[in-house]
C-alpha cells in the first residue's frame, strides 16, 4: 500500500493540468516576447510572427489535449479517473478560450 | 470658478470616447445583474418546473461558461480596438507640451520653437481647442500621475522614464487635473488647471506668456519686487525679466495671471500670497517652501501686491 | 452490521485513554497547546480583532472624509491610517483568517484528528499575533508606514522615507508573509494526506478543494512579494540600487514583483470564502452541488488565470499597448471561472430548498455584492475605462464590493453556519439577522457611492477635498454607511459574546443537518472513530454514521501508539498508508515563535545587540523543537480495524514530512524565478549599467567553474552519505557524517568562491543595479547555504545522538533533498550571472 508513491500524484496533477500550464506557458511567452523582445533586439514584426506561432502552438496542444481528454473519457473505466479526464477536458476548454481571446488582442493591437 | 472634472462630462476626444465605453457597460453590467439576481429569486421562489429546469449542470454551463464567453469577447473586442487606436501617429502640427511632477506640483515646459523662446510655468496647462497637444510626462522625486478626467484617461509620471499623454480639447473651458497615483505627504493637495482656448485666444496667450514679466507699476509692487530678491525667495524661484533664476520651486514670472496658487490649492489673489507666504507649512503641510513667519504685514503686503500684479 | 473495521464494544479505558492524551494542557501550559481546534479558533478570534481594529481606522477616515476641507485627522496620520488599514485588512485579517478557517475546520472535514505538523500551526498562529500587535503597535508611536499598502519605490525609499515607518512595513510585513507560507505547507499536506479513508479527490469537500487551490496559490505568489521586499530592504540598509533609475534600477521593477503577488492575493482570499459559501449553499438546501466538477475546475482555472493579472494594475505606467491587451484579455478570462461558481450556486438552490438561516441571508447578500463587483471589475479590465478610474474612489468601490462580497460575507456566513460544531449554542437567529441587515445596507450605502464619487473624478488617498468639487455628498453618504456596517459588526460580536460557548464534549452539532464530515460528533480528539467514506455527503447516505463513528465502530477508535496520531491516506484515492504520530503541547514552538517575532522587530528599529540575542534563542527553540520529531519505528504496526496492519513510521517519498519538504523547495523556486525576472527586467531597462557597456571586468570562467565544482562535490558526497547510511550497519556512522560534513564545506566553498569571484574585480552592489542584482543572487544562495549548512550540522547531531539509523532516516531525507535543491539553484545562478553577460551583454 505504500507503493502508491509521489509519481503517481505528479502524473495525475499533470495530466489533471496540462491546459491550464500550457495557457500559462504560452502566456508567459508572448508577454516575455513583447515585454522583452525588444531589448534583445528583434524587430516588431518578428515579435508579432513570434506570438504568432505561439498562439498557434498553444491552440493547437491545447485541441490535441481535448481530444485525448475525450477519448480517453469515453474508453477508461468509470469512478476514480472518470473525474481526472472531465475535470481536465474542462480545464483544457477554458484554456483554449484564454488562448483564443489572446489571439484576439494580437489580432487587433498593433505592437 | 467652474472647472470640470468628471469622467462622465467629456470635454475632449478621449474622455468622450471613455465615457461612452462606460455608458454601454454600465447598461450593459445593469442588465446583467438583474438577469442574475433574477435568476436568484426564481430559482428560490419560482414554481416547481422553472426550478427544476434551473436545476442542472445545463445552466452552469449557458449562464456560467457560454453566456459569458460570448458577451465577453463582445466587450473585449470594443475595448482593445480603442486601446489599439491609442497608438495611432501624432498629428503632425500637435501641439508639444512637457510637464514635470514634482512633490507637490506640477512643471510646465512649453518647448522653444523657431524663434519662439521657451515657457516654464507651473499648475497650469493652457491648450487650443480641436488641436491634438502630446504633453512628455516626467518626474523628478517619486511617481505622479498625470490625469485631467475630462480631457482623458490618465498616465503615470515616473522617474528614469518619459510617458506620454494626448490631450484633444473639444470644447473650450477651465478643466481641473489632479495628481492620481500617492505620492508622499500632501498628494491631496497637488492639483492643476488646464484651460482650454480658441486657437486666438491661445496663441495670444502663448505670446503673453514669452514676455518676460512687467516690471513693477506702483510703489508697494516695487518695494515687493525689492523684498522678493532680498529675503531669498529668488533662491528657489525664477521671474525672468528680474534677477531671480531659482528653479526649485515654481517659476513666476506670469503668477499672477493663474488661476491659482500652490498647485490648486488656493485662488489667485493677494490675500492667498499673503497667506501662503507665512502660513504654507499649515495651508499645505510638508510642502517644500519654507514658512516666512518672520515677515512682518506691510512686507507681507507688498510681497503679495508684487506676485499678484505678474500677470 | 459486522462489516465495520472494528467490532463492539469498545474495550473500556480505550475513550479515557483517548481522551487524556488529547486533552487541554493546564494552568499557564494552556498557551502550548497545538490542538487545531483551539489553535485554529485562536487564529480566527485573532484575525477578527485585526479586522476590527483596521475597521476603527476605517471609520476615522470616514470621518475626516465626512465633509469637505475637514481638519479633524492631520495628512501625515491620515497616510499612516489608509496605509495600516490597507495592510491590515489584506495581510492581518483577510490571509489569516481564511487559514485560520482551513485550520479549524479541515482536519474535522476530513475526520482526521489533527493537521500532520500541529506545532507548526501553533508556530505560525503565535508569530502572527505577536508580530501582528507589535506592527500594529506602530501606529501609537507615529512609527506606522504611511507608503500607501502597496509601497511604491522610490516614495519608499531612503530618499524620501527615512524614518523607521517603511521598515516597519517592509520587515513585519515579510515575517508575516512567512508565517503565511508554514501555514500553507500545513495545509497542502493535510489535505491531500490526511483524508478519510475513502475520500478520493473527487469526493473531497469543495472546501478542501479551494484551501487546497489557496494553499497551492501562496507556494507562487508570496514568495515575489517576500523577494521585492527583500530586495526594497537591502536598497534602504545597504543602498543597493533595485529601484533608482539613476543608477539603472526601475521603480516599475517593484510594482511587477509586487502585483504578481498582488493580483494572485485577490484570488486567494475570494476562492476560499467560494469554497465556504460551496459548502453553505448544500447545507441549507439539503442537496448536493449542482455542478461539482464543474467548481472544482472554476477554482483550478480561477488560480491559473489570477497569475496573468498582474499588470492591469499598471496599465497607467506607460507599458506598451499589446502588453496591456494581453493582460486585458486574462482579465476578461478569469470572469469565467466566478460565473461559474455563481451559477453553480444558483442551480444548488433551485435543485433544493433554501432556508432563509442567517448563512444562507449572507450567502445571498454575497452573492448580490459579489456580481456587482465582478462587474465593475470587468469594466477596469477595459483599458481605456481603467485609465480614467484607476486610484479613484471607482476601484475603491470596485475593490471593497469583491472584498467585502466576496470575502466578508462568505466568513460571516461561515461563522453563523459553523458555530454549532464548536459551541454548545448556535448563534442567535434574531441577532444575526439584524447583523446582516445593517452590514448589507451599510456596505451597499458606503461602497455604491463610492462609485460616482470616483467617476466625479475623486482619486484616492487623500486626506481632504475642496468644497466646490461636489464631492460632499456622496462622502457624508459612505460614512453614514460605514457607521452601519460597524454596528452591523458589534451586533455579531455581541450574539459571539452572548451564545458562542466554546466546548469540545457537548456541542450544538449538526443543526442544519448537513452531510459532510465536519458535522460528525467531534471531541477533543476528533471524532471517535475514523470513518470510511464513499459519496461526497456521507451524512446524508447513511444515516447511522454519526452513531456508527461515535460508537468507535470504525478506524482507529482508541490510541493505538499511546500517543496522539492521525491516519495518513494516500494523496488521490485516499488509502490509508501509515500511522503519524503527531506531537503534543509544547513551549518550544511558542518561543521560538516569540523569539523570532522579536527578532526581526527589534531589527526593525535597529536594535541588533538585543536582535541577534533574540535570533540565537528562536534558532535554540526551533533546533529544541526539532529534536523531538522523527521518532523512528518506535512502535510495532498497528492494527486499526478491519485487519489493516499499518506501520508507525515511513521514511522516502511517502512520508508526510517528504511532501512538506517538497512544498517548501517550489517557495524557494518561486521566489529564485522572481529573482531571475528582477534581474532580466532591469536588464531591459537599463542594460547601459551591465558589463558590456560599463567595461566592468566579469570573473574569468574558472571562478564560476571552481564554484560550480565546489556544489556538484556537495550533492555527490550528500549522495554518498545516503548510500552510507544505507548500509550503516556493514559501515558504521561515521561515512555518514563525513559525507554530510563534507557536502556541508562544499556548499559553503561554492558560495564563497562566487562572491569572491565578483569582488576581486571589483564590483560592489551599491554601485549599480547590475551590482546590486548579481549579489542579490549570492545573498539568496548564500542564505540557502546556511540553511542547508544547519540542517547538515543538525543531522550529524542527530547521527552523533544514536537518532540516525537506516530506518529512522526523515531528517536525513530532508537535508538531502534541500541540499540536492541548493546545488540546482546554486548552478542556476552561476549560469544566469555568468553567461547571460556574455551573451546578451
Amino acid at each position: 500500500m505504500i507503493g502508491v508513491g509521489p509519481g503517481g500524484f505528479v502524473r495525475y496533477l499533470l495530466s489533471m493540468l496540462a491546459g491550464p500550464l500550457i495557457w500559462f506557458i504560452y502566456f508567459s511567452v508572448i508577454y516575455g516576447v513583447v515585454g522583452f523582445g525588444g531589448a534583445f533586439g528583434f524587430a516588431p514584426s518578428g515579435i508579432r510572427l513570434f506570438a504568432w506561432a505561439a498562439t498557434l502552438a498553444a491552440g493547437a496542444a491545447l485541441i490535441l489535449l481535448l481530444w485525448y481528454a475525450r477519448r480517453s473519457r469515453a474508453s477508461i473505466e468509470p469512478k476514480g479517473p472518470r473525474a481526472v479526464h472531465e475535470v481536465a477536458g474542462f480545464l483544457t476548454a477554458l484554456s483554449l478560450f484564454a488562448v483564443l481571446i489572446e489571439a484576439l488582442a494580437l489580432l487587433i493591437v498593433p505592437l | 470658478m467652474e472647472a470640470h472634472q468628471a469622467v462622465l462630462s467629456p470635454g475632449g476626444s478621449d474622455a468622450e470616447t471613455i465615457a461612452t465605453l462606460g455608458w454601454v457597460m454600465f447598461a450593459g453590467g445593469s442588465a446583467i445583474f438583474l438577469g442574475v439576481i433574477g435568476l436568484a429569486v426564481y430559482a428560490h421562489l419560482g414554481g416547481e418546473t422553472l426550478r427544476r429546469r434551473l436545476a442542472s449542470r445545463r445552466l452552469v454551463f449557458v449562464g456560467g461558461v457560454l453566456f459569458p464567453a460570448v458577451t465577453l469577447t463582445a466587450l473585449l473586442t470594443y475595448g482593445l480596438i480603442l486601446t489599439g487606436a491609442r497608438l495611432a501617429a501624432p498629428e503632425a502640427d500637435a501641439l508639444r507640451i512637457e510637464v514635470t511632477g514634482e512633490q507637490w506640483w506640477w512643471r510646465v515646459r512649453y518647448p522653444a520653437t523657431g524663434d519662439a523662446p521657451e515657457i516654464v510655468t507651473a499648475n497650469e496647462i493652457r491648450i487650443p481647442i480641436g488641436r491634438q497637444v502630446e504633453i512628455r510626462l516626467a518626474s523628478v522625486d517619486v511617481i505622479h500621475s498625470f490625469w485631467v478626467p475630462s480631457l482623458a484617461g490618465k498616465v503615470d509620471m515616473i522617474p528614469g522614464t518619459v510617458n506620454r499623454i494626448r490631450l484633444h480639447a473639444t470644447r473650450t473651458g477651465t478643466y481641473r487635473g489632479q495628481c492620481a497615483e500617492y505620492c508622499g505627504a500632501a498628494h491631496a493637495l497637488m492639483a492643476f488647471y488646464v484651460v482650454a482656448l480658441e486657437p486666438a485666444q491661445f496663441e495670444d496667450w502663448l505670446a503673453g506668456q514669452r514676455q518676460p514679466a512687467a516690471g513693477p507699476l506702483t510703489a508697494l509692487q516695487k518695494q515687493g519686487e525689492g523684498l522678493f530678491l532680498s529675503t531669498g525667495c529668488n533662491g528657489c524661484h525664477a521671474i525672468r525679466g528680474t534677477p531671480a533664476a531659482g528653479t526649485i520651486g515654481p517659476d513666476l514670472t506670469h503668477v499672477g495671471g493663474r488661476l491659482s496658487i500652490a498647485a490648486a490649492t488656493l485662488p489667485n489673489a493677494a490675500a492667498s500670497f499673503a497667506r501662503w507666504i507665512r502660513d504654507n507649512q499649515h495651508i499645505k503641510p510638508n510642502n517644500r517652501m519654507p514658512a516666512f513667519r518672520i515677515l512682518p504685514d506691510d512686507q507681507l503686503a507688498a510681497l503679495a501686491a508684487y506676485l499678484e500684479s505678474l500677470k | 452490521m459486522s462489516d465495520f473495521p472494528n467490532a463492539l464494544p469498545r474495550p473500556k479505558g480505550e475513550l479515557a485513554e483517548l481522551e487524556a492524551i488529547w486533552k487541554l494542557p493546564r494552568g499557564p501550559g494552556v498557551l502550548t497547546v497545538v490542538n487545531n481546534t483551539y489553535i485554529g479558533l485562536a487564529y480566527v478570534a485573532t484575525a477578527l480583532l485585526f479586522f476590527v481594529l483596521a475597521g476603527i481606522l476605517a471609520l476615522l477616515m470616514r470621518l475626516q472624509l465626512a465633509v469637505p476641507d475637514n481638519t479633524l485627522i492631520d495628512q501625515g496620520t491620515y497616510n499612516q491610517f489608509f496605509t495600516m488599514h490597507g495592510t491590515v485588512m489584506m495581510f492581518l485579517f483577510a490571509v489569516p483568517v481564511v487559514e485560520a478557517v482551513g485550520i479549524l475546520l479541515l482536519p474535522q472535514m476530513q475526520a482526521a484528528r489533527d493537521l500532520p505538523f500541529p506545532r507548526l500551526s501553533a508556530f505560525a498562529f503565535w508569530a502572527y499575533l505577536i508580530g501582528g500587535l507589535f506592527f500594529f503597535g506602530s501606529l501609537f508611536f507615529g512609527l506606522a508606514p504611511d507608503g500607501g499598502w502597496f509601497m511604491y519605490p522610490p516614495l519608499t525609499g531612503t530618499r524620501y522615507s527615512p524614518g523607521d515607518n517603511a521598515d516597519f512595513w517592509l520587515v513585519g510585513i515579510g515575517f508575516i508573509e512567512i508565517s503565511a507560507i508554514a501555514g500553507a505547507i500545513e495545509i497542502i499536506v493535510g489535505i491531500l494526506r490526511t483524508r478519510a479513508p475513502g475520500m478520493t479527490l473527487d469526493k473531497m469537500p469543495v472546501f478542501a478543494w479551494a484551501m487546497l487551490v489557496f494553499a497551492g496559490m501562496i507556494l507562487f505568489a508570496f514568495p515575489a512579494v517576500i523577494l521585492a521586499t527583500f530586495l526594497l530592504e537591502l536598497e534602504r540598509a545597504f543602498q543597493w540600487p533595485f529601484f533608482i533609475p539613476d543608477k539603472g534600477g526601475d521603480p516599475l521593477l517593484w510594482q511587477h514583483l509586487f502585483w504578481f503577488f498582488g493580483h494572485p492575493e485577490v484570488y486567494i482570499i475570494f476562492l476560499p470564502a467560494a469554497g465556504m459559501v460551496s459548502m453553505i449553499v448544500p447545507a441549507m438546501t439539503g442537496v448536493p452541488l449542482v455542478g461539482y466538477r464543474l467548481v472544482v475546475v472554476a477554482l483550478v482555472a480561477t488560480a491559473f488565470f489570477s497569475f496573468g493579472l498582474w499588470v492591469h494594475h499598471m496599465f497607467a505606467t506607460g507599458i506598451p499597448e499589446l502588453s496591456l491587451a494581453f493582460f486585458s484579455a486574462a482579465s476578461v478570462a478569469v470572469a469565467v471561472p466566478s460565473g461559474i461558481q455563481v451559477f453553480s450556486w444558483i442551480a444548488t438552490i433551485a435543485a433544493g430548498r433554501l432556508r432563509l438561516t442567517v448563512p444562507s441571508l449572507f450567502v445571498l447578500g454575497f452573492l448580490a455584492i459579489f456580481v456587482i463587483g465582478g462587474l465593475t471589475g470587468v469594466m477596469v479590465a477595459m483599458v481605456p475605462f481603467d485609465l480614467q478610474t484607476h486610484d479613484t474612489y471607482f476601484i475603491v468601490a470596485h475593490l471593497h464590493y469583491v472584498l467585502i462580497g466576496g470575502m466578508v460575507f462568505p466568513v460571516f456566513a461561515a461563522i453563523y453556519h459553523w458555530t454549532p460544531i464548536l459551541s454548545a449554542r448556535p448563534l442567535s437567529e434574531r441577532l444575526g439577522r439584524w447583523s446582516f441587515g445593517l452590514l448589507f445596507v451599510g456596505v451597499n450605502v458606503t461602497f455604491f457611492p463610492m462609485h460616482i464619487v470616483g467617476l466625479m473624478g475623486m482619486p484616492r488617498r487623500v486626506y481632504t477635498y475642496p468644497e466646490q468639487m461636489g464631492w460632499d455628498w456622496p462622502n457624508l453618504l459612505s460614512t453614514a454607511g460605514a457607521f452601519a456596517i460597524a454596528a452591523g459588526v458589534l451586533v455579531c460580536l455581541v450574539d459571539l459574546a452572548l451564545n458562542f460557548r466554546f466546548t469540545t464534549t457537548g456541542s450544538a452539532g449538526n443543526v442544519w443537518r448537513a452531510g459532510t464530515l465536519e458535522w460528525l460528533p467531534n471531541e477533543v480528539y476528533g471524532t471517535r472513530s475514523i470513518p470510511v467514506v464513499s459519496s461526497r455527503e456521507p451524512l446524508w447516505d447513511d444515516a447511522n454514521l454519526a452513531e456508527d463513528v461515535r460508537a468507535g465502530r470504525y478506524f482507529l477508535p482508541g490510541a493505538s501508539t499511546g500517543g496522539r496520531e492521525t491516519l495518513i491516506t494516500s494523496p488521490i484515492h485516499a488509502d490509508p498508508q501509515y500511522l503519524l504520530q503527531i506531537p503534543g503541547p509544547s513551549w518550544r514552538s511558542l518561543l521560538a515563535a516569540a523569539f523570532t517575532a522579536a527578532f526581526f522587530l527589534l531589527l526593525t528599529v535597529k536594535l541588533v545587540v538585543p536582535a541577534v540575542a533574540c535570533g540565537v534563542l528562536a534558532v535554540a527553540m526551533i533546533i529544541a523543537w526539532l529534536w523531538q520529531t522523527d521518532p523512528g519505528a518506535n512502535h510495532p504496526p498497528v492494527d486499526i480495524g478491519d485487519d489493516l496492519v499499518l506501520p508507525v513510521y515511513v521514511t522516502g517519498p511517502a512520508s508526510h514530512s517528504w511532501w512538506a519538504m517538497v512544498a517548501l523547495l517550489l517557495v524557494a523556486a518561486s521566489l529564485f524565478i522572481a529573482l531571475f525576472f528582477s534581474y532580466l527586467y532591469n536588464w531591459t531597462v537599463s542594460p547601459q549599467v551591465w558589463p558590456a557597456a560599463t567595461g566592468q571586468r566579469l570573473p574569468v570562467a574558472s571562478w564560476p567553474a571552481a564554484s560550480a565544482t565546489a556544489f556538484m562535490v556537495g550533492s555527490v558526497a550528500m549522495a554518498f552519505s545516503g548510500q552510507m547510511l544505507a548500509r550503516a550497519r556493514e559501515y558504521g556512522d561515521w561515512p555518514v557524517r563525513l559525507g554530510i560534513a563534507c557536502a556541508c564545506l562544499a556548499l559553503a566553498a561554492g558560495a564563497l568562491i562566487e562572491l569572491q569571484g565578483h569582488w576581486q574585480t571589483g564590483l560592489r552592489p551599491a554601485m549599480n543595479s547590475y551590482g546590486a542584482l548579481v549579489y542579490a543572487v549570492i545573498a539568496v544562495q548564500c542564505q540557502l547555504v546556511a540553511v542547508a549548512v544547519f540542517m547538515g550540522l543538525y543531522t550529524i547531531a542527530r547521527s552523533a545522538a544514536g537518532m540516525l539509523t537506516p530506518v529512522r532516516r526523515a531528517t536525513f531525507d530532508n537535508t538531502l533533498l534541500f541540499c540536492h535543491y541548493t546545488v540546482g539553484q546554486g548552478l542556476l545562478g552561476l549560469l544566469i550571472v555568468h553567461g547571460f553577460p556574455r551573451i546578451a551583454g
